[in-house]
């Protein structure tokens, strides 16, 4: 007569979810493993029993004081790691101070190589001397004669809707 | 139907007086409201016109709150304080910045964005409205422009950097850029004849309807003309305006950035037309620093159409510029 302890998940009849075996490269394990193939365990049964005993000395649990110790280690690193970076980030502001009249923050880190002298080619949509002043395509129009403006008709005067003037 | 709406901003300036009464196409009305130091006009298809103008003021708002060198809080006073030091500015700082600079480029420096410190030192130290109309002299020897080909741009991020001790200031180029951007505007919002007027500086889309054409009404020294536009932008600059006396001096707006100096050229103003307001403002105020001969070749040489006006009132006409309609006016 056997007697199953439902507290203990390693006692129990079935496991609350399937994890898939983890395939490494230890040969001794994976003779194991081909040896006792995964089977849904039954209750009581002599062959579960064999395999949940299998199962337990292929994977030794970690004791406390090794966890304490792997936690501690990961905490040097990440301080460490945390004033190098904090050291690195320091340097950069120093040697190129970037302020800024909006609200986008740009670090000098992320600004790329494109850049531009005034007298090279400054302008977002044209640059050169011809560009600045290019009139479009001529227009079908009354008063077309010059493409991107054009004057209408002098024959007849007509009360001013507008100035042009001196502002 | 003529409808005449006037709406005065929020800010008074005591020397703007709004204009006259014009005339106002059928089925159009017109909206007034001051920014930018100046005033602007609009003309509007009359079932369009609140909505039209709801956009207008907000985007001339907008682009006062960031260009104007008057402001303590605008993001062009806080580039300028931080000349010298890499800064990442905001999408219309830096599209008009590369406008201006590309502006500076095809003129050879004629127009030139970083004549701010001439500016002040000749006395142009605060909005023209709050400037005592004489000034004592200035014991400050004024330098040449030219340093906006020291200004360093990076377009990935939108970053400027001024030379140290140099200022920037868009002034008639912001203008003409607000008018063409407000025009867009409203052309998105579905409105397809319209008139944007910035102190001056205008651009139209469309015609009025039965009409044809925007006849504008273009000052001189001693007289106006009535110049019908079709379609484009006109500009004028000169010195009817934003002029002062600083010592024995009398200063005005416009320097010449070989000097450092309040231009000597011999005109009184210059307009000119454009495919967009902010060509015609950059073309009138360089041919205005060229003078005479040198501003007639600049214009034809960009196929430019401009009025000339010298300081004892004759004129001269360039490229497709109407005569015909100034000389029937007499």
């Amino acid at each position: 007569m056997s007697f199953i302890n439902t507290n203990d998940p390693y006692e129990q009849v079935t496991l609350p979810y399937y994890q898939p075996p983890i395939e490494r490269t230890d040969p001794i394990l994976s003779q194991q493993k081909k040896a006792v193939p995964f089977t849904t365990p039954r209750a009581g049964s002599s062959q579960s029993k064999t395999m949940r005993s299998s199962q337990a000395s292929a994977s030794p649990r970690m004791s406390k004081a090794e966890a304490l110790a792997v936690v501690r280690r990961c905490k040097t690193w990440l301080i460490g790691g945390s004033l190098v970076s904090f050291g690195i980030l320091s340097a950069l502001v120093a040697g190129h101070a970037v302020g800024t009249t909006s609200s986008t923050q740009v670090t000098p880190a992320a600004v790329n190589n494109q850049t531009t002298s005034a007298s090279n080619a400054p302008a977002t949509s044209s640059s050169s001397d011809g560009e600045f002043f290019q009139q479009p395509q001529q227009q079908q129009s009354q008063g077309g004669e010059n493409g991107g403006y054009g004057f209408g008709n002098s024959n007849s005067w007509q009360a001013p809707v507008s100035r042009s003037r001196v502002s | 139907m003529a409808l005449e709406t006037v709406i005065p901003g929020r800010h008074q300036y005591p020397d703007l007086v709004f204009p006259e009464p014009l005339h106002i196409p059928f089925g159009m009305a017109r909206a007034q409201f001051l920014a930018m130091g100046t005033t602007i006009s609009l003309l509007l298809p009359a079932e369009y016109l609140r909505r039209g103008e709801e956009i207008v003021r907000t985007l001339f708002a907008d682009w006062e709150q960031t260009l104007s060198r008057f402001l303590l809080e605008s993001e062009l006073t806080h580039l300028n304080r931080l000349s010298g030091k890499s800064v990442i500015v905001s999408e219309l700082l830096f599209t008009v910045m590369c406008r201006a600079l590309a502006a500076a480029q095809a003129t050879d420096g004629l127009y030139d964005p970083t004549l701010l410190n001439q500016l002040v030192q000749l006395g142009y130290d605060r909005s023209f409205d709050e400037l005592p109309a004489v000034q004592s002299a200035s014991e400050h020897l004024n330098s040449p422009g030219g340093r906006w080909r020291d200004i360093h741009i990076e377009r990935a991020v939108r970053l400027v950097k001024l030379p140290p001790g140099i200022n920037v200031e868009f002034g008639g180029i912001a203008k003409g850029m607000a008018v063409d951007a407000a025009l867009e505007s409203l052309r998105q919002e579905g409105i397809d004849t319209a008139l944007v007027n910035a102190g001056g500086d205008l651009a139209v889309l469309g015609v009025p309807p039965q009409e044809n054409q925007w006849p504008i009404e273009v000052q001189g020294k001693t007289r106006s003309w009535v110049i019908p536009l079709h379609h484009g932008a006109f500009a004028t600059s000169g010195v009817a305006r934003r002029r002062w006396q600083q010592g024995a001096y009398m200063r005005h707006h416009l320097i010449d950035p070989r000097t450092g100096l309040s231009a000597q050229s011999g005109l009184w103003s210059v307009t000119v037309a454009a495919a967009n307001c902010e060509q015609a403002e950059v073309a009138a105020k360089v041919a205005f620093l060229l003078g005479v001969e040198q501003g007639c070749e600049f214009l034809r040489r960009h196929f430019l159409a401009g009025l000339l006006v010298q300081e004892d009132g004759t004129w001269m006409s360039v490229g497709s510029w109407p005569r015909e309609a100034m000389l029937k006016e007499g």
